[in-house]
């Protein structure tokens, strides 16, 4: 098992468990009070098990807009894009980021997905090589990098005490820059919780970072909270929404950002206009007509939809949940979950022990965007 | 230890206690299922009829995962804490408090297989 940096500090506050081979902080006090500080004040996660990996040389872009849906070519100053990386398929071998550093790019993406994209990544190079001079290099940075997130309407307060940063004046995904005693570190504004907030790449042993921002007044948190704001924010992961299959056991049997509906997006990470591995399985699947979309889905009755569950409507199946839990916020059970049909607004069930639960078509967010998440009214 | 541990009560492996009165068994969780479980947000309680030491009473959900109780003894549940519906999070207040149902034992030998406060701390102890 992998163990974080803060490996010892969240032994002896957390209840630990295991997720893609990491030794996590699961909660420390309560997935609800941690849920709600995030949501009303400021969380704290260390989610440093996620998967950073370098792409540098005079060919790197290149590479990079060949292995990525997303057109990555942002001009500094430094941020960063959503892209998804396909197989030939079109099936969803892995989301992330991916940041324009100056001189090379970071790929960030889930721990699930950590051996499997960067030997993606290897095989790739090695196959572009075979046509003629490539030069990129390809480094994993996963046990160097430690990633700490700060989330919620209180995380400015903390940026700008500790780092003289206001990230109001940054865009969602910009970066800076800057250092902490004396240390270079990166802060990227973003997050994975629908709130403001942002996150800090650091390679040196982030204890005194973490337990700064905790004296400031971050409440720690662990992963079940990042999954319960995660999904109430309406966010796909890794392993659920987006996921690979090794085999498939009839074609199109495998979640592709068609199906996820990634293409209709205002800034999509789909770019037609170049090409990407992938590309032409969804030129195809276009064609042929997309029969299924991302579903987001509120309970009416008592329950929590579980991954798994069967999506129906009139007793007949038409989908299945991938992510399910209860709203911290609205108490009700929510999920997100792929379906050939259900529109925002209409009525359907999701069969929870074999009884169907009434639930309805919404959309994402979960939560009153007026009231909660990174564009509250104030 | 820091899990509390009610004298008096008789455990399972998978953490539920018993208390006996007359013919009774009344059905809770332990602190340490409580705590493991983290936050509870939902229980389908039993239904009323008969179970069998060791199978499935009914289902409990924490926010992260579902989970199954299991019945400490043989009988028939009589009576079950509707009040736990609206407010699942009262066993991780205090599982002690929070029982779940009222079985009227069909062999009060079946209890003999259960363990004492003491034999359940060691239980704990050694899964700690």
């Amino acid at each position: 098992m992998k163990k974080l940096k803060l490996y010892d500090w969240h032994k002896a506050h957390a209840k630990l468990g295991e997720y893609a081979g990491w030794h996590m902080p699961l909660w420390y006090s309560s997935v609800k009070d941690e849920h709600l500080a995030v949501r009303n004040n400021v969380g704290l996660f260390d989610v440093s098990h996620m998967t950073e990996i370098y792409v540098g040389g005079d060919d790197a872009l290149e590479f990079l807009q060949y292995v990525a849906t997303a057109d990555v070519s942002v001009p500094p100053p430094i941020s960063a894009t959503y892209t998804i990386f396909l197989n030939e398929r079109g099936g969803i071998k892995d989301e992330g980021l991916i940041y324009n550093r100056g001189d090379k790019y970071m790929i960030v993406c889930d721990a699930v997905a950590m051996e499997k994209l960067y030997s993606w990544l290897m095989t790739l190079k090695g196959a572009a090589s075979l046509a003629g001079d490539l030069d990129v290099t390809i480094v994993n940075k996963t046990f160097d990098i430690s990633l700490l997130s700060v989330q919620g309407p209180g995380a400015h307060a903390l940026a700008e005490q500790l780092f003289s940063i206001n990230i109001q004046d940054l865009w969602w995904f910009q970066c800076r820059e800057t250092e902490y005693k004396g240390e270079p570190i990166l802060l990227s504004k973003s997050g994975y919780t629908g709130e403001n907030g942002f996150e800090l790449f650091v390679e040196i042993d982030p204890l005194a970072l973490w337990k700064d921002l905790l004296e400031l007044g971050a409440v720690p948190c662990g992963l079940a909270t990042r999954d319960t704001t995660r999904i109430e924010a309406g966010y796909t992961l890794y392993g659920h929404e987006t996921l690979e299959k090794q085999v498939l056991s009839q074609p199109y049997d495998e979640y592709t950002p068609l199906d996820a509906g990634f293409h209709l997006w205002e800034f999509s990470p789909i770019k037609w206009e170049k090409d990407f591995i992938g590309k032409e399985a969804l030129e195809i699947q276009k064609k042929e007509g997309i029969d299924r979309h991302l579903i987001y889905l509120e309970l009416a009755e008592r329950g929590i939809p579980r991954e798994g569950y069967t999506i129906a409507k009139d007793g007949i199946s038409i989908g299945e949940v991938t992510s399910g839990t209860q709203s911290v916020i609205t108490g009700k059970g929510i999920a997100i979950g792929y379906s050939s049909e259900g529109k925002p607004g209409e009525s359907v069930e999701i069969i929870i022990r074999g009884e169907p639960k009434k639930a309805t078509v919404v959309t994402p967010p979960f939560y009153d965007p007026k009231k909660y998440g990174a564009f509250r009214e104030v | 230890m820091k899990y509390k541990i009610k004298e008096g009560l008789y455990y399972t492996k998978e953490h539920e206690w018993l208390k006996v009165e007359d013919g009774t068994g009344t059905v809770g969780l332990s602190h340490y299922a409580a705590e493991e479980l983290g936050d509870i947000a939902y229980i389908e309680l039993p239904k009323p009829g008969k179970v069998t030491q060791g199978g499935k009473l009914c289902e409990i959900e924490s926010v992260k995962a579902v989970s199954d109780i299991y019945a400490p003894v043989s009988g028939i549940v009589v009576e079950v804490n509707n009040a736990l519906t609206d407010s699942p999070e009262s066993i991780n207040q205090d599982s002690y408090a929070a029982w779940i149902c009222k079985v009227d034992i069909a062999d009060k030998k079946e209890i003999e297989k259960l363990m004492s406060a003491k034999e359940y701390t060691a239980y704990v102890e050694s899964l700690t």
